[in-house]
């Protein structure tokens, strides 16, 4: 049977360790998205460019990362780049490995932003005598960038939920800091309810901050006359 | 009907833009079928024609928007055709081009739209160029608009803010593709009035359009073009008052 | 969705089982006619799969494997394998979605407020594994502080971490082989585990890993016993008790463990 009143105390008395858990899940969906994003850029870009054989590497990748599942990835990584001789802490590696990961699917959606930009865009910046360089810096990774934001921002949720299966490669993000309770306190399923919890407010706060930011984004566009 | 020697506009003094045997196909299809023209500095060239005859595609090949299948579009003494990337853009900045749906780019304020392609092409300093954007504005009557997103502007203004923007870097020859087509009929004549301005100043233009009364009041020089070829050319009296071909005559007819 | 799926099993479970705990467990295992044996695969020589170079089956082999089976076969009951981690395994006992625990489970005094253990039937020795580099160096506790030390996370060895080596700088994970990779790469700098469980890695990379002279210390007066649910248990554990008994006196229980031992060796240098 569940244990209600379990649950309560669970949270109030652990609550410091569940917040150890907080920030570094946090961490991780921050520098994931950030460097994942850059990743995503460089792939899209590639992904445009007239060299064949980069274009299909780009293919590649993003096929192999967006058909395997993750926790397969980061043991990959996590235990595969240690062996090739890169030694680096583990919280990097995962980091790593989440990058690599995510940067498969922002590779998608920048490719997508890209693709939304109207063709007048980059006919108007040519008859500017811009490069196709300056157009793609200055016109339309600007624009697409925007488009992308709010997939950018579901990307950042999704990845708080994601990272919880690095607990497997012993990183003390939230569902470790559960995992870890519950071993010692054999209210798992109470424990796990918490953890649930934490994850939920985590990535309700997130979407609505996100929510909010984007409408503000657009407010700017339109009341500006 | 396709000319052995090249149409010549005539009037002005040196030739700026010689095209030679121009021909584009998409694909299987023939739009252009060989084009020889001459257009000389401070003229008005305006080409009208049914929808499809080419008048676009050819306009859109002066500046390489439209790669030609075959054929030579000297400007200012170099082969557009053959030039490298960075002498494109060289020639590409001498040349304005203004758009149906005026092109603005929408995450850039007016003022930057004008000045982006100044800055960061040319490296013009930021104060110099957005001087010489208050100047522009300040002449087609859009200077309170300086600070305005373009979308917040009427099609009218877009437009009139497209042409300061290709005007802003100078250019030899303005190249306009249907400027008005898009444009609701109160605000047409915002926008010819200002091309008629550049044409008196002796802006060097080619005009796709199918507002005739602006052809017959501005052009120094007529095409009338159908089915990828020249079919007759002249001053408006000649082209509107006495069209000597009979797909010119029945053109006419539908329109004016 | 894996995670998930068990959670609402166990929720289903946990309430049928408040009705069924009612009636003796005994009675209520043979009226079923399975015996639902929880434990954490993977962890030779107690318990692990052994593909058969003859058959080229994969069978469930090792001691504590052979335990559930004879108590199984006391009660003229089915055995089943529920595969999990080992730290659900007791929150699985107290849900009911498993009738016993056999799985290298020390007896420890946190765990008998919320399980019954039958008697002990093996006392395993707890070790510290280090990188044979490291032998000379790591020899004492204090040697290990501030080092990288892991434990399988809701084991023994979590609380020996716990209190023994306050220094260290602990890491806590569920996957035994993972740690052992982690050890092996110098991202950990000792492994506290079960010395059968060391010699079989130890084996796997000759040269490679040692067990530490750090002396590890433990309560180790109860070993390693069966768990089972709290409530209406005593004739279960009677049978269970019996069969313990049965085994560890006549040398049966010795042959298992040498049986594993040589199986999971032959299994390590392919």
């Amino acid at each position: 049977m569940i244990n209600f009143a379990k649950i309560w105390e669970i949270l109030v008395t652990k609550f410091p360790a569940f917040m150890e858990g907080v920030e570094i899940t946090l961490q991780l969906a921050f520098f994931t998205v950030l460097l994942g994003s850059l990743l995503g850029l460089v792939v899209a870009i590639c992904r445009r460019t007239r060299l064949a054989p980069l274009r299909w590497l780009m293919n590649i990748y993003v096929a192999f990362i967006r058909g395997t599942p993750l926790l397969v990835q980061v043991l990959l990584v996590v235990y595969g780049l240690p062996q090739l001789g890169v030694k680096l802490p583990r919280m990097t590696l995962c980091i790593i490995a989440l990058v690599i990961n995510s940067g498969a699917y922002m590779a998608e959606l920048i490719r997508a932003g890209l693709q939304s930009v109207a063709k007048g865009q980059v006919e108007a910046a040519e008859s500017l005598g811009m490069s196709s360089g300056q157009t793609m810096l200055y016109i339309i990774l600007p624009q697409a960038v925007k488009v992308t934001l709010p997939a950018m921002g579901n990307e950042f949720v999704a990845i708080i939920k994601e990272s919880s299966i690095l607990y497997a490669v012993g990183v003390y993000e939230l569902t470790y800091q559960a995992y870890k309770l519950a071993s010692v306190n054999y209210y798992y399923i109470e424990t796990m309810i918490v953890a649930a919890l934490i994850y939920f407010v985590l990535t309700y706060v997130a979407t609505k901050l996100l929510g909010l930011l984007e409408r503000r984004m657009r407010r700017a566009d339109t009341s500006a006359a | 009907m396709p000319t052995r020697q090249p149409l010549d506009s005539g009037s002005g003094q040196e030739i700026l833009i010689q095209i030679e045997g121009l021909v584009k196909n998409f694909g299987k299809l023939e739009v252009l079928k060989g084009i020889d023209l001459n257009v000389r500095k401070g003229d008005v060239i305006v080409l009208i024609g049914p929808s499809g005859s080419g008048k676009s595609t050819l306009l859109r090949s002066i500046n390489l928007l439209e790669k030609p299948t075959a054929g030579k579009i000297i400007f200012e003494g170099n082969d557009v055709t053959q030039a490298g990337k960075k002498e494109l853009s060289l020639l590409r900045q001498r040349m304005g081009m203004v758009f149906q749906q005026f092109n603005l780019f929408p995450h850039l304020k007016v003022k930057d739209n004008i000045t982006v392609a100044p800055i960061r092409v040319r490296n013009t300093p930021k104060e110099e160029a957005e001087a010489k954007a208050r100047k522009l504005l300040e002449r087609v009557g859009l200077i309170d608009k300086w600070d305005t997103w373009p979308q917040n502007l009427s099609g009218g203004q877009k437009q009139r803010a497209a042409i300061v923007r290709a005007l802003a870097m100078d250019p030899d020859v303005m190249l306009f593709d249907e400027p008005t087509s898009a444009l609701d009929p109160e605000m047409v004549g915002e926008v010819l009035d200002v091309m008629k301005n550049l044409a008196r100043e002796g802006m060097t233009m080619l005009v796709v359009t199918h507002e005739m009364r602006f052809a017959r009041e501005v052009g120094d020089y007529i095409l009338f073009m159908d089915d990828g070829q020249i079919v007759e050319a002249g001053t408006p009296e000649q082209v509107f008052d006495h069209p000597q071909q009979k797909r010119t005559q029945d053109f006419l007819q539908k329109v004016l | 969705m894996k995670k998930c799926l068990a959670l609402v099993m166990a929720l289903c479970l946990a309430l049928c089982a408040s009705q069924a705990a009612l009636a003796d467990m005994l009675s209520d295992i043979q009226e079923k006619g399975t015996l639902v044996v929880g434990a954490s695969v993977g962890f030779p020589p107690y318990e692990f799969y052994y593909t058969n170079p003859e058959t080229g089956e994969e069978e469930l082999q090792g001691f504590d494997m052979k335990l559930a089976q004879a108590i199984a076969d006391e009660l003229g009951v089915e055995m089943v394998l529920a595969d999990q981690t080992f730290a659900g395994l007791i929150t699985a006992l107290r849900a009911g979605e498993i009738d016993m625990i056999a799985s290298g489970m020390a007896v420890r005094e946190d765990r008998l407020e919320v399980v019954d253990f039958s008697k002990p039937y093996y006392t395993g020795t707890q070790i510290m594994m280090i990188r044979a580099e490291d032998a000379e160096t790591l020899t004492t506790v204090e040697s290990m502080s501030g080092k990288r030390v892991g434990a399988q996370m809701g084991a023994l060895q979590a609380t020996i971490l716990e209190e023994q080596f306050a220094a260290s700088e602990p890491q806590l994970m569920d996957n035994i082989s993972l740690m052992v990779m982690d050890l092996l790469q110098g991202t950990l700098d000792g492994v506290l585990l079960t010395d059968l469980v060391a010699k079989t890695y130890i084996a796997r990379y000759p040269g490679q890993l040692v067990i530490a002279e750090v002396p590890v210390e433990y309560d180790n007066s109860d070993g390693v016993a069966v768990a089972v649910n709290k409530g209406d248990n005593a004739a279960l554990l009677e049978v269970i008790n019996s069969v313990i008994e049965r085994v560890t006196t006549d040398g049966t229980f010795d042959a298992w463990v040498d049986e594993a031992t040589a199986l999971n060796a032959t299994l390590l240098e392919e």
